[in-house]
């Protein structure tokens, strides 16, 4: 569904990015997970478009679209939710959600979309006239999912879902995720929170310094003491 | 009491136009972030427009102002694509230099090619030019000028607020990332904006020739003008120039006929005075002064 390989990119003169190759099937629950600066955000920018990749391919549905705009990914169904949530702070959460179906691609299905998410997450419902900016962290966070949904994703890429949320949220959202996989869409999510990430996910990938340094089902990586211990920072006697 | 009433409306009638001649500039500033030091250029050359269009074919610019509105909509397009484009993403500074140097750049073909001659036109015939209300006299061509900036700033809002395109304007100008990856294209939407934002000007310029006379350098005054409104309003906002348009003709008008040599130090005394209390304006989102792309 969506192979990424040799991908380069960084910023200005700063790369980030070494040749990272991974792949994602469809309805595949992915995570990436890594330490912090490892470029598992620049991994998402660059495959969303949001940042050009130096070299490298995107295929996407077997279609190349390195080096296309984000608009073109957008309405290919490859949709991301960003870091910090990032809603329009001076749109109700209506109007966020409504915006969401801005592509070609989203707008005929705007109506049952609205009601799938209103139904996933009710609070959004009651909130739908709030400012976005106005919304608590966790109720932001799901309601920066839900406008990724609107969009209609084949692939929806999660960026650091749980970061700064309270523990009862986390678990709120990864109960959504779930949901959301049951709905047939593909996710690929970027996570700190590597315990989390892992115990949800199919197969997962661990980022060290721009470059894939392991690979396996989420199970696995959850096991290997040395994956804990080196690259995840975690020490079998911290929980 | 009548002369209050008088007055009041005069200065309302003013600070709607006030608020039509500012309304692009916020417009284009809330969405790219950009402050068009040749604002009032584009003012200018929509009061020549206005102006040639009456005095060599004839037609009324109340009648033209469609035809200056697509003509000015294509002259902000090729502003965009030609010129800002290119600094779109670049530091402020440069955006500063570019459109200062096109401020200067337009005065000076504007006055090599009219001269610096005083223009303006005559549109409404003879005995018609000002309205009695009882005893308050309403010259009619701010009137018209006045229903002009009513009905320009109301499809504005309407635009912006209903519509999936002007949804996607706001949404650019508060998030342009968040913007990008719900398929909105930031080029589309700067295109749009820079056009709709001169077309405004145009427009303007075109219904304000018959009460201010045209010359290569009138923009520099109604720029100040804008700025003020801008500030005052609140950067960004549309009901926030509306609000800063009529307090400043107001103000204005009220100043002016009690003390007239105070009159244009007011703008200055307004926009300090606001600088000091509430530098991001009456209506204005706080901390949108310092706002730049996201």
């Amino acid at each position: 569904m969506l192979e990424v390989s040799n991908l380069h990119a960084g910023y200005g003169d700063a790369e980030v990015l070494f040749g990272v190759d991974l792949k994602v099937q469809p309805g595949e629950i992915v995570a990436i997970v890594g330490s912090n600066g490892a470029g598992k955000t620049t991994l998402l920018r660059a495959v969303s478009g949001i940042l050009k990749p130096t070299s490298g391919s995107i295929r996407f549905k077997g279609k190349e679209m390195v080096g296309k705009p984000t608009h073109e990914m957008v309405e290919q169904g490859l949709i991301m939710v960003p870091e910090g949530r990032r809603l329009f702070p001076r749109m109700s959460v209506r109007r966020n959600l409504e915006i969401g179906a801005y592509s070609k691609r989203a707008r005929p299905h705007l109506t049952e979309r609205l009601e799938y998410v209103y139904e996933l997450f009710p609070i959004l419902k009651e909130r739908a006239e709030q400012l976005g900016g106005t919304l608590s962290g966790g109720q932001q966070q799901m309601c920066a999912i839900a406008r990724g949904l609107v969009a209609t994703p084949e692939v929806l890429m999660l960026d650091e879902v749980s970061l700064g949320l309270a523990p009862v949220m986390i678990s709120r959202v990864y109960d959504a995720i779930r949901t959301i996989r049951d709905l047939g869409v593909t996710l690929l999510l970027v996570e700190q929170n590597v315990n989390q990430a892992l115990s949800i996910a199919d197969r997962a990938y661990v980022i060290q310094q721009g470059q894939i340094a392991l690979s396996g089902t989420g199970a696995e990586l959850q096991g290997n003491e040395e994956v804990r211990r080196i690259y995840l920072g975690l020490s079998s006697t911290e929980e | 009491m009548e002369i209050l009433i008088q007055l009041v409306l005069s200065g309302i009638l003013l600070g709607g136009v006030y608020a039509l001649a500012a309304l692009g500039l916020n417009l284009i500033f809330g969405v790219a972030k950009i402050i068009n030091f040749a604002h009032g250029e584009f003012l200018m050359l929509g009061m020549y427009a206005g102006f040639w269009l009456m005095t060599l074919t004839g037609i009324n610019p109340y009648y033209g102002a469609p035809l200056i509105a697509v003509a000015f909509f294509i002259l902000g397009a090729l502003f965009y694509t030609g010129v800002m484009r290119f600094t779109i993403y670049k530091p402020e500074l440069t955006q500063v230099f570019v459109t200062l140097g096109l401020s200067i750049a337009l005065q000076n073909l504007a006055l090599m090619f009219w001269q610096a001659d005083y223009r303006t036109i005559q549109t409404m015939p003879p005995g018609y030019a000002s309205l009695m209300v009882g005893n308050i006299n309403l010259p009619t061509d701010r009137v018209i000028a006045f229903g002009f900036a009513v009905a320009i700033l109301t499809a504005i809002i309407v635009f912006l607020k209903t519509t999936f395109t002007g949804r996607a304007i706001e949404a650019v100008s508060q998030d342009l990332m968040s913007a990008r990856l719900m398929g909105i294209s930031p080029q589309k939407i700067f295109l749009l904006t820079f056009g709709l934002g001169i077309a405004i000007t145009g427009v303007a310029g075109g219904v304000l020739i018959p009460s201010f006379y045209a010359f290569p350098s009138v923009g520099s005054f109604f720029v100040l003008v804008a700025f003020v409104v801008v500030v005052l309003g609140g950067l960004g906002s549309v009901t926030g120039t509306i609000v800063g348009g009529l307090t400043l003709g107001i103000i204005e008008t009220l100043v002016g006929y009690f003390t007239p040599d105070l009159k244009e130090a007011t703008h200055f005394v307004l926009l300090i005075l606001l600088l000091a209390v509430r530098p991001h304006g009456l209506l204005g989102i706080k901390g949108a002064e310092k706002e730049t792309l996201k």
